[in-house]
């Protein structure tokens, strides 16, 4: 039913979403820890630097990548030399897709987060709980719709991730050629109408099942608090 | 072992020097006088001066953070974790609760419950119980009573009364409520404006004057605690001191002890003895001082009033305030040290069920 370059380019766009997610989403936990803290220096900055995705051409931020993490690089060579550089690497797509998910993760978080009151951290305080004990067994648990939705919405965004990975991971059949990039190598060579609409509808999969995994949760969380 | 906890803070919303004993202390005070931020401070949530001083049992706890002072906070609005059962709840800072203080707080049935299913009042008990779990040193009350229809506070009341006598660990009730205040506290402190001006034994914080100003005229007037005699006519004859005194009678039993409130513009007073008249308590009273009503007041109710401060008999000092008008001073031209009688209503007799 599928082809071989299209099994190769939805699972490339899988293992890329995952990864992407997997290293993205604790990242997000932290962020959003930290940026709804009492105020600290440097605060401001972290929200800015993890924000920028958010606002700038995704290639503008596939061109940081390559030139910080590029092999002639200064910290792209020392990565080089532990061989751990992974420009032009799937690990690179997985990159480029995480940093772009990363700012909607954090949101998530972030709203979550706001949503507690204080007054349930401070009395599990006062009953003896440490700032550990307040997190896992306070804070987690109520904000899980937020972790919920930051998933989600990371691992559509890091599917669907174009310029960065292009720009930063280039267009590597098998390697990185991740789905985005199949059907925009299709939409480019003449006579392939037929190879892109299919990449176009399996593009499409992913997305709808993460849309339904949302809603069936939302409507869940629902029920429960009933 | 008992527990004294000997607080100092100076805190821009709330200045105190407090020793909290065994029993029930109420911190009353108006709206906005800084009970909760005190609170929070000596529970620990609270931001404040690294040289204010928490000691319990002669150490300083008022730099440790929250989680290892072990001070039980229960905060207005109960403030159960809604992910977790009230079971969970209760046992979420440790299973220090014994039997006797579950059954007093009667929340045996509820534990299998999410805490949203539960009313107000439950929720209350339920936050009480998880607090006593952790074991703390100090149980701290935020107004425990807010919300809560009068019916229901006057069994809560009597469940905290009830809690008090089965732990050893002393508790810091906030009220703005003197009936409360009156109903469930051994000693009180008096809180205005961000600083604690009086505190005592409950008598002695009702008795001042800073207490009248800060609730005002509506709420002058003393307390008195006696014991039930007899119970005829629909009335309960209670004794302060040797002194009788008809109350309504509201379900009391002979030998219990009460506490009644008489404010001080339900007492008359006379010069003679009144016959033929509907007031039942006749009371002979000494006048120890007189006072113009301070200016507060007087602003509030647009009279000249004088406060006559009465003594009950001769031999033991049980006082009573009479507030009258100053046109009706004038009148009997009573003077201190004089003999006279206070006329009380039983019916103008509040008595604090305990």
């Amino acid at each position: 039913m599928l082809s071989d370059f299209e099994i190769a380019a939805l699972s490339l766009s899988l293992k890329v979403a995952f990864m992407a997610v997997l290293i993205g989403f604790p990242l997000s936990l932290l962020l959003a820890h930290l940026l709804t803290r009492p105020r600290f220096t440097g605060q401001f900055s972290i929200n800015i630097l993890v924000h920028i995705p958010l606002v700038v051409p995704p290639v503008v931020v596939g061109y940081a990548l390559l030139i910080f993490l590029a092999p002639n690089s200064t910290f792209g060579s020392w990565l080089s030399s532990l061989g751990l550089n992974p420009s032009f690497t799937w690990g690179a797509a997985a990159i480029a897709s995480m940093i772009m998910a990363l700012p909607l993760m954090v949101r998530a978080v972030m709203q979550a987060y706001e949503t507690i009151p204080n007054a349930y951290i401070e009395v599990a305080a006062t009953l003896g709980a440490n700032p550990l004990r307040q997190y896992m067994g306070i804070i987690l648990p109520l904000i899980s719709p937020g972790i919920r939705t930051a998933l989600i919405l990371g691992f559509a965004r890091a599917i669907g991730e174009f310029g960065a990975t292009i720009t930063f991971a280039a267009n590597i059949p098998g390697l990185t050629r991740t789905l985005p990039l199949a059907l925009y190598t299709a939409s480019q060579s003449p006579g392939a109408e037929t190879e892109a609409i299919r990449f176009a509808v399996l593009c499409l999969v992913p997305a709808v099942m993460s849309l339904a995994l949302s809603e069936y949760f939302t409507r869940k969380s629902k029920t429960n608090s009933r | 072992m008992q527990t004294s906890i000997k607080i100092n803070i100076i805190h821009p919303r709330a200045v105190a020097a407090l020793v909290i004993k065994k029993g029930i202390t109420a911190l009353i005070g108006p709206s906005g006088a800084g009970k909760t931020t005190l609170a929070r401070i000596i529970a620990g949530v609270e931001d404040a001066h690294n040289k204010n001083t928490i000691q319990v049992n002669d150490s300083n706890i008022a730099l440790d953070p929250p989680w290892k002072r072990r001070i039980g906070y229960v905060p207005q609005d109960s403030v159960l974790f809604p992910h977790l059962s009230v079971a969970k709840n209760v046992f979420y800072g440790g299973n220090h609760l014994s039997k006797e203080q579950m059954n007093a707080l009667d929340i045996q049935h509820l534990l299998g419950r999410m805490p949203n299913t539960l009313s107000g009042g439950e929720a209350k008990r339920v936050a009480i119980a998880r607090a006593l779990s952790a074991q703390p040193r100090l149980l701290i009350l935020d107004e425990p009573t807010s919300g809560l229809d009068p019916k229901r506070k006057q069994t809560f009341l009597s469940l905290i009364r009830n809690l008090a006598r089965t732990i050893q660990i002393p508790i810091l009730y906030i009220t703005h409520d003197v009936d409360e205040m009156i109903s469930v506290a051994d000693h009180a402190a008096l809180m205005v404006g961000g600083s604690i001006q009086v505190t005592d034994d409950l008598n002695a914080v009702f008795d001042n004057p800073k207490t009248h100003q800060a609730l005002g005229l509506s709420d002058a007037g003393s307390v008195l605690t006696g014991t039930v005699m007899k119970i005829a006519h629909e009335l309960a004859c209670v004794t302060i001191g040797d002194v009788p005194l008809y109350i309504p009678h509201s379900g009391e039993k002979i030998g219990d002890t009460v506490r009644i409130r008489i404010r001080g513009k339900d007492i008359s007073l006379a010069k003679a003895p009144p016959q033929d008249i509907s007031i039942l308590n006749i009371i002979p009273v000494t006048i120890k001082a007189i006072s113009p009503i301070n200016q507060t007041e007087k602003e509030s109710t647009g009279m000249n009033i004088c406060r006559y401060h009465l003594q009950i008999g001769a031999s033991h000092n049980t006082k009573l305030y009479s507030d009258i008008t100053r046109y009706s001073h004038d009148r009997l031209a009573l003077t201190s040290g004089q003999t006279c009688y206070a006329l009380i209503k039983a019916i103008s007799v509040q008595e604090i069920i305990r």
